[in-house]
C-alpha cells in the first residue's frame, strides 16, 4: 500500500537526499578593489627586510614560519581585496629549515622540556641551499643590516664563506644583484621595509663584548636614505609602509632574566657568602697588610737613618758649641777688666781676644770645654747653652737628612726592602728586620691593620664590588674590567641585563648561578645606554625619511614597549603578549624572533598603519589563527 | 609557566544556547510538524500532552503515539575579510516523542504521559576551524517526562496540566590556544548530566464545529548540572603551574525558556483545516551563562559570559486537507524570530531569524491506526556578527536544516 507508487517514492527519496546534501552557501558582498585600495595600489607588493621579514623563528628559517611571515599574512589579506594578486616567498624545503650557531648549520630549535628547560637544535632541511626558482616578493634576508640591502653580490657564494649571505644566495636574481635592485626589478607598486634591527642587535646579543659593534647613526642614515631613494627613484609612484626599530633590550634574550633574579635560600646564600669571603678576604687582608708593612719598613729606614745622622752630628756640634761658649766667657771677662782699667774699646777687644784664645788653648780651658761638651751631650748644661746646642744640632741634622743623597739612599733601601719582603734582614740587617717585625706585630699596628681591613671590606661592599648574598633574590655577579675595581667582579645593578646565553650555557644552574658572569653574558648600564641611543637615532632617521617621502610609518618601537612583562604585557584577542621567554606568546624559542602569533600581530599593525595612511580597507588577520610556542605534553 | 598564559580560558567554556532558539526542537508530532508546527488549537491526539494538555480531555478514546525525526543540519561560517568558509559536520539528530493518553469511558478526565525531546542539538565543526577556541563540538539533549491530567469542564471547554521532570546531558569540547610542541592544541571537555522541573498548562475551547482555540503555557525549566566533569588536555607545564587542573567538577544552570502559545484552527469544510499559532519564548531569562568550578581553571572558579537573549516570537501557519478517506495532505510554514541579539552570535548559537517550510501526509490505516509523515526545511537567514563578546567570532553565519519524520498513532 505504502509503496504502491514506487516511482514517486523514488523521486521523493532522491529529493530528500539532495536536500540533505545541500550545504548552506554564504553570499557576501565585498568592496571593489577601487574602493578598498584607497590611495595605494597593492597590485605588486614586495617586502624588504631582515630575518623578521623572512619569517625566521626558533633560530631558523623554516617553511612553516615562512608561510606565516608577516609579509605573507599581509599579502593574504591584500589578496582578499586585490584581484589577480600574487605573492611568492623563497620557501625552504619541508623540514626544520636552517639557522646557524657559530658557523654550524642547525634546524629550528625544539622545546623538549619546560622544567627543567631543555632546548634542542634539530637537523637542517636537506637541500636548503638549493636556489629558488621564479620571482620572489618576500625579500627578507636573515642577518641583513641596513647597508646590506644595497650591496651588490650580497648573495654571491663566489665571495667565499662568511663573505656572502647564504639565505640571499638562495633567491638572488644574479650573482651581482642587490636586494634593492631585485625589488625594483619586480616593478612593485607597494612595498614594506623593516630594516635596521641587526645594526644594533649583534652588539646586544654579544653583551657588547668582542668585535660586536653598533652601526653609527650617521652611517645608518646614509644607507637608509639611499635605500628609499633607490626605490623611489626607480618607482616614483610606489607607496609603502616602513617600520621602525624596537628596543632590542626588550627581547627575552636580553630582558627575560632580571638583574636580581639570583634566587637563593638561606643555606645557599650563606654558602655563597662564605665562598666569596674565602676568595676576597685574604686578598683584601694581604693588600691592607702589605701597605701596613711598607709603612713600617719606611718608618724603620727613616728612623735608622736619622739615628745614624744624629750619632755623627751631635758630638761635633757639642764640641764646637762648648768651645764657643768657653771662649766667649773668657773674652767677656777680659774685655770688662780692660775697660775697668781704662782701656779703649779697641784696646780691650785686642786684649780680650788674646786672653780668650790663650785660655781655650790652656789645660784649664780645655778641661772646661770638655766638661761643658759632656754636659751638653747629656742635656745637663745650663739652659741657654743647652738651647743653643739643640738648635744648632737640629739644623744640621735636618739639613743632612733632607739632602738628596740621604733621601736617595733611603728610597733605594726602601725599594730593596719592598722587593725582598721575605728577606728583610738582607736589606735592613738583622736588627732592622727585627724592628720591622716587632713594630708590624705590635698591638697598635695590629689594631690599625684590622681596622683598615674592616674599613676596606665595608667600602667594597658599599659599592657592590664585594657581593653580599641574602635569602631571596640577589643581583647576579659579573666580571668587571673597571680599573678602579680592585676585586675585578661586581654585583649587577638595577637596569643592567644578564643575557639568555648565560642560561642556555648552563651558567644559571643552582651550582653555577652565583658565580661571576663573563662580559659577553652581560649588558651593563653603559652598553644599554649606547644601544638605546643608537636606536633612538635610527628611529629619528626613519621617521624623517618616512615623512619626507610620504610613506606610512609603522611604529613598532612604541608598540613593543607594551610587551614589557613588568607592566603586564599587551593583550589582544584573549592572548597576552609579553617578553617572557617561551610563555610570553610574542617571542619564539630563540628569544629574539617572533612566534607566528607575534608575526600575525605585526602584520595586523602594518595593515592598520597602511589602512590609516592610505585610506585602504585591507582586512585584518585574526591572530588567534596563528600559534605561539608549542609546549611539551 | 605563567598563569596569565591561560587566562584567555576565562570566558565561556560552553554555551547551552542551542537548547532553544537555534535548533529548538519543535518536533513533537509529525502531524503538527507537517502543518507549520501549529498545535494548540488542533483537534486533540496523544501529542496534545505536549502541545496543549487542555485539549487532551477532548480526545476520543485512548491513544498511544510514537515518533521520531532525523535532523540533517549544516552550518557555514565565513570570517570577515577572508574567503575561507568553515562548515559543520553534524551527526544526524534523532529527537523522539512518545505519548500515551487514557481515560475511563464517559469520564471527563483524561490521563497522559509524555516523553519527548523539546531541546537538543549536535554540532561538530570541521577540524582546525577558526572558532576552535570557542567550540569544536557540542552535544546536548533534554528529555521531558510529563505526567498529565486533563479535564473537560463541559462539551466546549477543557483544561489540563502536566508536571515536567526533565533530564538531560551536555558534552562540550573546545580547543585552548596553547599549542603542543607537535602543533596540535590543548583542549577542554565539559560533560555533565542535568535535571530540572517545570509544568505545562493548557486550555482548549471549541465554540463550534468550525472553530477551535487553544492556549498553552509551558513553564521555564532550569536545568541544573550539579556535578559535571571538566577535563583538560594541556601541556604538563599548564598543570604544574596550577593554571589548569587535569580534571575538575563544575556546576551550571541552563534555563530552558517558558513557551506561551495561542492558536486557532478553522474548519471551513469537513475536509479542510486551517490553523495559526503564535508563540513567545521567554528567552530574556537567559542573561548569562555561568559555570562554577571546584578547582580554579585559569585562575578562576567562576566564569560567566553574557548572553542577553531577548524574548522571541514564532508565527506558524498550517493546513490539512482530507484528499481521500485514508489520506490527508498537509503543508505549512513558520517564521521564527531569533532570540540572539546583535553581537551575541556564538558557534553554539549561529542563530538568526528562520523560515520553516513544512509538508507531510497522514495515512489512516484501518480504524485505529494512522501514520504521519513530515518534512521540514529550515532556512536560517545569513547573518553577520560583529562580536560583542571578548574573543567572540566576527563573521557571517548561515545555517540550513532538513528534517524528515514519522509518527505512528494507535487509538483504542
Amino acid at each position: 500500500m505504502l509503496f504502491k507508487h514506487l516511482k514517486h517514492s523514488m523521486y521523493a527519496v532522491a529529493f530528500l537526499a539532495m536536500a540533505m546534501a545541500c550545504e548552506p552557501e554564504i553570499d557576501r558582498e565585498r568592496p571593489s578593489y577601487e574602493e578598498a585600495r584607497g590611495e595605494a595600489d597593492f597590485s605588486t607588493y614586495v617586502a624588504l627586510g631582515n630575518s623578521l621579514t623572512a619569517g625566521y623563528a626558533n633560530n631558523a628559517l623554516y617553511r612553516e614560519g615562512q608561510l606565516n611571515s608577516y609579509p605573507a599574512i599581509i599579502a593574504e589579506k591584500i589578496a582578499y581585496i586585490t584581484p589577480g594578486f600574487e605573492f611568492n616567498q623563497p620557501l625552504m624545503p619541508e623540514g626544520n629549515g636552517v639557522g646557524f650557531i657559530g658557523g654550524t648549520s642547525i634546524g629550528r630549535l625544539e622545546l623538549l622540556s619546560t622544567d627543567p628547560l631543555q632546548l634542542s637544535p634539530t637537523t637542517p632541511s636537506s637541500g636548503w641551499e638549493n636556489p629558488v626558482q621564479g620571482p620572489v616578493h618576500n625579500l627578507g634576508v636573515p642577518g641583513a643590516q641596513v647597508s646590506h640591502l644595497l650591496a651588490p653580490g650580497f648573495g654571491n657564494p663566489a665571495q667565499g664563506p662568511g663573505n656572502f649571505n647564504p639565505y640571499y644566495a638562495r633567491f638572488a636574481a644574479s650573482a651581482q644583484s642587490s636586494v634593492v635592485q631585485q625589488a625594483i626589478s619586480l616593478e612593485p607598486t607597494f612595498f614594506t621595509l623593516w630594516i635596521g634591527n641587526n645594526d644594533v642587535l649583534g652588539y646586544a646579543l654579544a653583551g657588547g663584548a668582542g668585535n660586536a659593534s653598533i652601526t653609527p647613526v650617521g652611517e645608518f642614515s646614509t644607507y637608509y636614505q639611499a635605500i628609499i631613494q633607490a626605490l623611489l627613484a626607480a618607482r616614483p609612484e610606489m607607496e609603502g609602509a616602513v617600520a621602525n626599530i624596537p628596543d632590542v633590550t626588550m627581547i627575552p634574550y636580553v630582558s627575560f632574566i632580571r638583574y636580581n633574579q639570583l634566587d637563593l635560600d638561606a643555606g645557599q646564600a650563606e654558602q655563597a657568602n662564605q665562598t666569596y669571603a674565602a676568595q676576597i678576604d685574604p686578598q683584601v687582608r694581604a693588600g691592607v697588610d702589605s701597605v701596613a708593612k711598607a709603612t713600617v719598613i719606611r718608618g724603620v729606614i727613616e728612623g735608622g737613618t736619622r739615628q745614624r745622622i744624629e750619632a755623627e752630628v751631635r758630638p761635633a756640634v757639642a764640641a764646637a758649641v762648648a768651645e764657643n761658649i768657653v771662649y766667649q766667657q773668657a773674652y767677656d771677662k777680659a774685655y770688662e777688666a780692660s775697660i775697668d782699667l781704662g782701656a779703649s774699646e779697641e784696646q780691650a777687644d785686642a786684649i780680650a781676644t788674646q786672653q780668650a784664645e790663650a785660655y781655650v788653648a790652656s789645660p784649664q780651658g780645655k778641661e772646661q770645654i770638655s766638661q761643658l761638651e759632656t754636659a751638653l751631650l747629656e742635656e745637663q748644661a745650663p739652659e741657654e747653652a743647652q738651647a743653643a746646642y739643640e738648635g744648632a744640632a737640629q739644623t744640621q741634622i735636618e739639613t743632612i737628612y733632607a739632602s738628596k743623597e740621604i733621601q736617595n739612599q733611603m728610597d733605594a733601601t726602601f725599594e730593596a726592602a719592598i722587593n725582598n719582603m721575605d728577606e728583610l734582614s738582607s736589606v735592613l740587617g738583622e736588627q732592622g728586620a727585627a724592628t720591622v717585625e716587632a713594630v708590624f706585630t705590635s698591638d697598635d699596628i695590629v689594631a690599625q691593620r684590622e681596622a683598615g681591613f674592616n674599613q676596606q671590606i665595608s667600602d667594597l661592599k658599599a659599592v657592590g664590588f664585594y657581593p653580599v648574598f641574602q635569602e631571596g633574590p640577589n643581583p647576579f655577579i659579573m666580571v668587571d674590567d673597571n680599573p678602579e675595581n680592585p676585586l675585578g667582579i661586581r654585583q649587577l645593578r638595577e637596569g643592567e641585563r644578564i643575557l639568555l646565553s648565560a642560561m642556555l650555557e648552563g651558567q644559571l644552574n643552582p651550582e653555577t648561578a652565583a658565580l661571576p658572569k663573563a662580559d659577553r653574558h652581560i649588558l651593563d648600564a653603559a652598553e644599554i645606554a649606547q644601544i638605546k641611543t643608537a636606536i633612538e637615532g635610527y628611529n629619528q632617521v626613519i621617521a624623517e625619511v618616512t615623512s619626507e617621502n610620504t610613506l606610512a610609518l609603522v611604529d613598532v618601537h612604541n608598540f613593543f614597549i607594551q610587551f614589557d612583562q613588568q607592566d603586564g604585557g599587551y593583550t589582544e584577542a584573549g592572548t597576552t603578549f609579553n617578553n617572557a621567554f617561551i610563555t610570553g606568546n610574542a617571542f619564539s624559542l630563540d628569544g629574539v624572533h617572533l612566534t607566528q602569533k607575534g608575526y600575525a600581530l605585526m602584520a595586523k599593525r602594518f595593515i592598520e598603519s597602511i589602512n590609516t595612511y592610505y585610506g585602504s580597507q585591507i582586512p585584518e588577520p585574526n591572530i588567534r589563527n596563528y600559534p605561539a610556542v608549542g609546549l611539551p605534553r | 609557566m605563567k598563569k596569565s598564559l591561560f587566562l584567555f580560558l576565562a570566558a565561556i567554556l560552553f554555551s547551552g544556547s542551542l537548547w532553544a532558539g537555534g535548533y529548538q526542537v519543535l518536533l513533537q508530532s509529525n502531524r503538527s510538524t507537517a502543518m507549520g508546527n501549529i498545535g494548540v488549537g488542533l483537534r486533540p491526539d496523544p501529542s496534545s500532552i505536549n502541545f496543549n494538555p487542555g485539549a487532551l480531555a477532548m480526545m476520543r478514546g485512548n491513544g498511544i503515539q510514537v515518533g521520531a525525526n532525523l535532523i540533517y543540519s549544516n552550518i557555514a561560517y565565513q570570517p570577515f575579510g577572508s574567503d575561507q568558509v568553515y562548515r559543520t559536520y553534524n551527526p544526524t539528530g534523532t529527537p523522539f516523542h512518545l505519548f500515551a493518553a487514557f481515560g475511563l469511558e464517559d469520564s471527563r478526565l483524561k490521563f497522559g504521559l509524555g516523553v519527548y525531546t523539546p531541546y537538543g542539538s549536535s554540532v561538530v565543526w570541521e577540524d582546525n576551524w577558526e572558532g576552535r577556541f570557542n567550540l569544536t563540538q557540542l552535544s546536548l539533549q533534554a528529555i521531558f517526562i510529563q505526567p498529565t491530567i486533563s479535564f473537560a469542564l463541559n462539551e466546549k471547554l477543557s483544561i489540563g496540566a502536566g508536571f515536567i521532570y526533565s533530564i538531560g546531558g551536555v558534552n562540550l569540547q573546545r580547543d585552548i590556544d596553547v599549542p603542543f610542541a607537535d602543533g596540535t592544541y590543548s583542549s577542554a571537555e565539559l560533560d555533565g548530566q542535568a535535571s530540572g522541573f517545570g509544568y505545562n498548562l493548557g486550555l482548549y475551547y471549541t465554540p463550534s464545529r468550525q472553530f477551535s482555540l487553544g492556549i498553552n503555557y509551558r513553564s521555564r525549566v532550569n536545568m541544573e548540572v550539579t556535578e559535571g566533569t571538566a577535563s583538560f588536555d594541556a601541556p604538563s607545564a599548564a598543570y604544574a603551574s596550577g593554571a589548569l587542573p587535569e580534571s575538575t567538577t563544575f556546576t551550571a544552570q541552563l534555563p530552558l525558556p517558558s513557551y506561551l502559545t495561542i492558536g486557532a484552527v478553522f474548519h471551513p469544510t469537513e475536509a479542510l483545516s486551517l490553523g495559526i499559532d503564535v508563540s513567545r519564548a521567554g528567552w530574556s531569562a537567559y542573561e548569562s551563562l555561568t559555570f562554577n568550578y571546584a578547582d580554579p581553571v585559569a585562575g578562576h572558579t567562576t566564569t560567566s559570559e553574557a548572553r542577553n537573549y531577548e524574548g522571541s516570537y514564532t508565527y506558524k501557519f498550517g493546513a490539512e486537507y482530507l484528499l481521500i478517506p485514508m489520506l490527508r495532505i498537509r503543508a505549512g510554514a513558520y517564521y521564527d524570530q531569533s532570540p540572539v541579539q546583535e553581537g551575541y552570535l556564538t558557534p553554539e548559537t549561529p542563530d538568526s531569524d528562520a523560515l520553516g517550510l513544512t509538508a507531510g501526509l497522514g495515512l489512516q490505516l484501518g480504524d485505529n491506526f494512522n501514520a504521519d509523515f513530515s518534512f521540514l526545511f529550515i532556512n536560517r537567514m545569513q547573518r553577520d556578527n560583529v562580536s560583542a563578546l571578548e574573543n567572540g567570532l566576527s563573521g557571517t553565519y548561515k545555517a540550513q536544516a532538513v528534517i524528515p519524520g514519522l509518527s505512528l498513532t494507535y487509538i483504542f
